[in-house]
């Protein structure tokens, strides 16, 4: 919010020294405000979910995880990924790794899966939407 | 005055209360149809084919979705799916895919979140076997 703030003032600042009128400065300010929102977004690292299978596993049962991470509509804050709050149910960007994570966790001695299925599900809160993922498989070790 | 803000409401407000009303529960449907929605599962099978572990190439495939206004989902719901398929298409027949890694982006979009599903893995030539 504060950087926000500081950019639209530097700006500003800018545009009155070149002499422009402080319509056609506000004018310049929202649109570069909405190239830089349009160029916000993010990436997640990849998370492998179907390993090469060792030569020897021993199979323990199905394993499943699920993990979810939300998106908040409070314009123009609308593209924060809300991390780590438990109403909201976590981290949006991790969604995939916990979701496997946690399917791993659920079978004690589980070192990875096979046949991996993941479904998505989101609902719409007013507010925000969470999405969340869901991982079954096969546990190994 | 009254019969004047009338003419001004209904100038604003469409007219017909009919028309209104349906306009209404259009809204209410589209919204309680797209309050929540379940993705089409996708399936990664471990490969028990024989395969030729030296001859590995990374493959890759990818699908986006719109999510508008946070609420109607454009092509969201079956991303998994999509870019699978094209996983798969890159790999080609006669090859086994595994070391599936998945990766999901976004981007915002003004008027909603662009979502992405970015697959990468290993194909290796399937081992035909050998008939006598």
């Amino acid at each position: 919010m504060m950087r926000t703030a500081r950019l639209y003032l530097f700006i500003k600042e800018v545009c009155m020294l070149s002499r422009m009128d402080d319509v056609e400065a506000r004018s310049i300010v929202v649109f570069l405000m909405i190239a830089c929102m349009t160029a916000t977004g993010c990436a997640s690292a990849y998370k492998t979910v179907l390993p090469r299978p060792p030569d020897h596993y021993q199979k323990l049962g199905e394993a499943r995880g699920n993990a979810c991470g939300s998106m908040m509509i409070l314009a123009p804050y609308n593209f924060i990924p809300v991390a780590e709050l438990p109403f909201f149910g976590g981290d949006l960007n991790k969604r995939v790794e916990n979701a496997y994570q946690n399917a791993i966790d659920s079978v004690p001695g589980a070192t990875a899966l096979l046949n991996v299925t993941m479904q998505e599900n989101w609902f719409w809160w007013v507010l925000g939407s969470t999405k969340c993922v869901t991982i079954t498989g096969e546990a190994i070790r | 005055m009254g019969a004047r803000l009338d003419e001004m409401r209904n100038d604003h407000g469409g007219g017909d209360p009919m028309k209104k009303t349906l306009m209404q529960a259009a809204l209410l449907a589209l919204l309680a149809a797209c309050a929540g929605c379940t993705g089409t599962p996708v399936t990664f099978k471990s490969t028990d084919v024989t395969y030729d572990p030296t001859k590995g190439r990374t493959v890759s495939g990818s699908a986006c979705g719109f999510q508008l206004l946070l609420l109607i989902p454009i092509r969201i719901n079956d991303r998994y799916e999509r870019a699978y398929a094209e996983l798969l298409n890159d790999a080609g027949p006669g090859y086994s895919v595994t070391d599936i890694n998945v990766s999901e982006r976004w981007k915002y979009g003004l008027v909603g979140t662009a979502y992405c599903t970015d697959l990468k893995a290993t194909a290796y030539p399937q081992r035909t076997a050998v008939v006598n």
